[in-house]
């Protein structure tokens, strides 16, 4: 019997320990890789010979690397920072008060949080077409300065566990509903404010579909997913380029997400709803 | 007050709204706050969709938009291209399978390592959440590359280590599908992982060891317990994964270069991408569209109607 515990003890350890490295394997390959020279990245060894460091500043001065890299910040910060400032009244309006139509609302929402972008891409495409926006990231930030649905949606969720007590309190003692909002919803919503900053941050540095479509042929307007997809093209006998490139990409916002993980999780267990 | 646990949740709350409803309507002040939301969400939702069902009706392709040519009225013909069309179909199968595939691949990966995860020590647990989280951080663009960089023909690791040479993943329509499938289900598996795992965290520990008593084996006690306790939440993750999988676009179309070989490994996506966008076949593009808001709308109903189930009010 406590053999036999000892051996699942055993297997289950053993289990955990071979899935993480399956999926903490490419993450190593593609560092060592990335460290390789041109020649060696071409062989089947996976120990770099020689670091050669300079790669990660051969990536910059082969690409517009640092140009992707403010596109995207940019793209991402200014997406954020609309996506709150309409999302959090909307959501406020939904969660506290009772009126005519806020079912079908809450309905709309959850129907537009559904339907992928791509969908409506056509139509939507056109009209910016129309603006002469094209060419450009604004097609993908200007829109968030109307409400993101899954945003609305996840904080919604939220702010319904907070009590009426404290916005009634509020009321007594004379507060207005926007001094409520800020003085009282706010602080205590920060966990699930950070949560879809967050998440909205993480989507649009992300995004490829969006800037495919959009970002146009210049390489000056592209951002990082855009621009990674065609470095590979350029450079496809340079895999250690190429994964020096991709680690540049995806090790700073491993490193966010690692740190902020905490808010990540309980974003999605607030709402079983993934970002 | 600043964390989720300390929040005054749940029970207190719920009672709260179920006594009397507030004396007074609230009024028009509410919709003052949607406003932004609603100005939008209308334009957002409600133009999109009755510009798709227009444009599907019409003959609409770069001359028309340029203004080059007047647009003619082609009532249904573009869905009955659409629909007389082989490749459509074979899309719209691939596209269906394929996502019923991953969905079940995901939930089957990321509720297995769950269970793991609930039940293994502290230093595999951590290196498990280290991975999960890795990879649900990486964009699908980096993970698409590393995979590529995996499977590659003549480099690629795997290859290595299975011992054949030069042989490419990529090639044959099946075969692709299974390395873009592993791709996709690598980001995708955290997200089902980690909700599980909240579930499984929640469930008593009493429970569990009722069931252990009761003689019930693991693999018993998984699904006889755990399943029938966490099925809402698991409704939710699988519509959610239906959704997410049915859509899918960055993979496929990085990894297999715009769909494949004579677009054999094309999705919806990609093919809607594809014909209004790559041939300016608005119109046509519009009906595909069209077809998916029909689908991805199906399955938004069965969402709600698991909301409602969980108990939440709308």
């Amino acid at each position: 019997m406590r053999l036999r515990r000892r051996l699942m003890w055993i297997a289950r350890h053993a289990l955990a320990i071979a899935l993480a490295l399956m999926f903490l394997g490419p993450i190593v390959l593609v560092a060592l890789t990335a460290l390789m020279t041109d020649e060696q990245a071409l062989t089947s060894t996976l120990w770099p010979e020689r670091w050669n460091w300079s790669n990660f500043a051969d990536v910059f001065t082969h690409s517009e690397l640092l140009t992707w890299t403010v596109n995207t910040f940019v793209y991402a910060s200014l997406a954020t920072l609309f996506m709150l400032v309409s999302s959090i009244p909307a959501a406020y309006a939904l969660a506290r008060f009772r009126f005519r139509g806020r079912k079908t609302a809450f309905l709309v929402v959850i129907s537009t949080m559904m339907l992928p972008p791509q969908v409506v891409a056509v139509p939507i495409y056109l009209v910016w077409a129309r603006l002469d926006l094209t060419d450009s990231l604004w097609p993908l930030i200007l829109p968030m300065l109307f409400g993101d649905a899954f945003s609305i949606f996840l904080l919604r969720q939220f702010l319904i566990t907070i009590p009426r007590e404290y916005t009634e309190a509020a009321t007594v003692d004379g507060c207005s509903d926007v001094q409520i909002l800020f003085r009282v919803i706010l602080p205590m919503a920060r966990p699930a404010v950070a949560a879809v900053a967050l998440f909205s941050f993480f989507y649009c540095w992300n995004d490829y579909y969006g800037p495919l479509l959009y970002a146009g042929v210049d390489q000056e307007g592209w951002t990082l997913s855009l621009g990674l997809a065609t470095f590979k093209a350029f450079h496809s006998v340079q895999w250690n380029l190429t994964m020096a490139a991709t680690l540049l990409v995806t090790a700073p916002v491993i490193i966010v997400f690692l740190f902020a993980q905490r808010v990540f999780i309980e974003g999605v267990t607030l709402t079983g709803v993934k970002g | 007050m600043t964390t989720l646990a300390t929040t005054p949740a749940g029970p207190q709350a719920r009672a709260r709204r179920a006594g009397p409803r507030p004396r007074r309507r609230d009024g028009l002040r509410p919709w003052l706050y949607l406003l932004p939301a609603a100005a939008v969400l209308l334009p957002l939702l409600g133009y999109p969709i009755y510009m798709l069902g227009l444009l599907s009706v019409f003959d609409y392709r770069q001359a028309q938009v340029s203004g080059g040519e007047p647009t003619t009225f082609v009532g249904f013909g573009n869905y009955a291209t659409l629909l007389g069309d082989q490749r459509f179909w074979s899309v719209l199968g691939q596209t269906v399978a394929f996502a019923a595939a991953l969905v079940v691949a995901t939930l089957a990966v990321g509720a297995t390592l769950a269970v793991v995860l609930s039940r293994a020590g502290r230093v595999p647990r951590l290196l498990l959440s280290l991975a999960a989280m890795a990879a649900w951080a990486a964009p699908a663009m980096t993970g698409s590359t590393v995979w590529m960089f995996l499977f590659d023909a003549d480099l690629g690791l795997v290859n290595q280590v299975l011992g054949i040479e030069g042989f490419n993943w990529f090639y044959d329509r099946w075969v692709a599908f299974g390395v873009v499938g592993a791709t996709v289900v690598w980001h995708s598996f955290p997200f089902v992982m980690v909700t599980l795992y909240a579930g499984i965290q929640a469930v008593p520990a009493s429970v569990i060891e009722a069931a252990a008593l009761d003689g019930a084996s693991a693999w018993q006690s998984f699904w006889k317990v755990l399943v029938p306790i966490l099925r809402p939440l698991i409704t939710i993750v699988v519509i959610q994964s239906i959704i997410w999988d049915f859509k899918i676009f960055t993979q496929i179309y990085v990894m297999t270069n715009g769909g494949g070989i004579a677009g054999q490994n094309s999705v919806l996506n990609v093919y809607a991408y594809q014909t209004a966008f790559g041939s300016s076949e608005y119109g046509l593009g519009s009906a595909i569209g069209m077809v998916m808001t029909l689908i991805l709308l199906a399955v938004t109903l069965l969402y709600i109607r698991a909301l409602h189930r969980r108990g939440e009010s709308l």
